[in-house]
């Protein structure tokens, strides 16, 4: 080894990432030469100097904000409908998948669990992208949009301004659900849109967020105590979970 | 099956990180309180996306949500014109950017957002790296997090991280060298 292969391996050496023959072989070359051993001493010297550095002195205050803001996040209860835990063995025991979607299906049916309708979900998101029927009221000012519900729709949605995260409002509709009508609001996240399906929850599930793909639309479903809420995008699935997330934050 | 983790067990495993966090969050936003309103989300989300930890390091599982809310933090007050992004004072390829900002007093943080009582010279030099040099040292340094565990933090190549670390030591030690220190060691 010579000595320009050794210097690139000193700081891998240093920071515990170098392989034990290459240890070995940077070692053997280091017991030879003085000019690479110069180098080693500089870059340990730095590392001790840098680890004498203070650290930033945590505030008091912070430990007992951050539990707080969790416990107050906890408050609300779990969202965790029983079809996903039918549906996780379904999707890892292939064989037995069709036997039990169709039981499974008429479980569903005969105890009316709460089930995402996933392809109403999906057919109201692609038709509001076809014919510009996108939006009924365009605006990116939440108190233009919220009132805009009032008469139209028989609960009155929440809506948040995310722009601050990335995800402007462009505006609401109002489509159709479930056998009833539904508040849709329209947010954006660089070009994609999405769909924010809000209605009212009678039932007092558990809260979870759930989310799960259909024909390459990602859907996120979440839960509070006045309404159900599914989110749905093309865009990829950390960034709509994030957009779940500030919007349960809210 | 996923059971749903509970607030206790979030704590448990998650609230031992929060100076790290902290830390992290104080050499990103460079402002006490921008730091803690960052941490304080952050653990928020961690906590709403506890159910995906998978368990295996939550110091790195928690350091990349700081890391992602203070970005988004920076660049939402970069858009209100609040503060110049550092980044922008460079151009060039990758190579070329580090040396004309090390050399640039100009883009040095405003004096007043540093606490004044944690002056250092290391924090001096550490806080002149553009910010992608300065999380990476940070987090090799004072986090101890392997080339691996940085490169999924920062979300780029484990070869990238390798070589800002070495660009950003050079740096450090070019600044912290006895010349560049000068005035002061001459007296003696």
């Amino acid at each position: 080894m010579n000595c320009d292969e050794t210097l690139n391996l000193l700081e891998p050496l240093v920071d515990g990432e170098l392989p034990g023959r290459e240890q070995d072989a940077v070692r053997l070359h280091l017991d030879g030469c003085s000019a690479c051993q110069h180098e080693l001493r500089q870059i340990n010297e730095l590392r001790e100097t840098l680890r004498r550095a203070p650290r930033h002195a945590v505030p008091d205050s912070l430990l007992s904000n951050v539990r707080e803001r969790i416990a107050k996040a906890a408050d609300q209860p779990a969202f965790r409908p029983s079809w996903t835990r039918w549906m996780k063995p379904l999707v890892t025991h292939a064989a037995a998948a069709l036997v039990g979607a169709v039981f499974f299906y008429g479980a569903i049916q005969m105890f009316s669990a709460p089930t995402p309708p996933t392809r109403e979900i999906v057919a109201a998101h692609v038709r509001s992208l076809m014919d510009g029927r996108l939006t009924q009221v365009s605006s990116n000012d939440t108190h233009t949009v919220a009132p805009w519900f009032a008469g139209k729709i028989d609960f009155a949605p929440t809506v948040n301004d995310l722009s601050a995260d990335g995800f402007p409002l462009i505006g609401g509709r109002v489509d159709y659900l479930q056998d009833r009508k539904v508040a849709a609001l329209v947010y954006l996240r660089r070009k994609h849109r999405i769909n924010l399906f809000i209605l009212p929850t009678s039932a007092k599930q558990t809260e979870e967020t759930i989310e799960w793909s259909h024909n390459g639309y990602n859907i996120v479903g979440w839960r509070d105590k006045n309404f159900t809420y599914w989110a749905i995008s093309d865009l990829n699935l950390e960034e709509l979970t994030a957009f779940s997330e500030l919007s349960v934050a809210m | 099956m996923a059971r749903r983790r509970s607030r206790a067990e979030f704590e448990r495993v998650m609230l031992p990180h929060l100076e790290a966090s902290y830390n992290l969050a104080m050499w990103l936003m460079r402002h006490p309180q921008d730091a803690e309103d960052a941490v304080q989300t952050a653990y928020l989300r961690a906590h709403n996306g506890f159910d995906r930890f998978q368990g295996d390091h939550a110091a790195a599982w928690v350091l990349k949500i700081v890391r992602n809310t203070c970005l988004t933090s920076l660049n939402r007050n970069t858009d209100r014109g609040k503060v110049v992004s550092l980044d922008a004072a460079m151009s060039g390829s990758e190579a070329h950017r580090i040396v004309p900002f090390l050399h640039d007093k100009q883009a040095l943080p405003d004096a007043n957002l540093i606490v004044e009582q944690e002056r250092n010279l290391v924090h001096d030099a550490i806080r002149r790296l553009p910010p992608d040099y300065r999380e990476i040292v940070v987090l090799r340094e004072f986090e101890e997090m392997t080339y691996q565990q940085i490169a999924d933090i920062t979300e780029v190549p484990v070869g990238t991280v390798m070589s800002r670390l070495s660009r950003a030591r050079k740096a450090l030690r070019e600044l912290l060298s006895p010349d560049e220190l000068g005035g002061q060691r001459n007296e003696l």
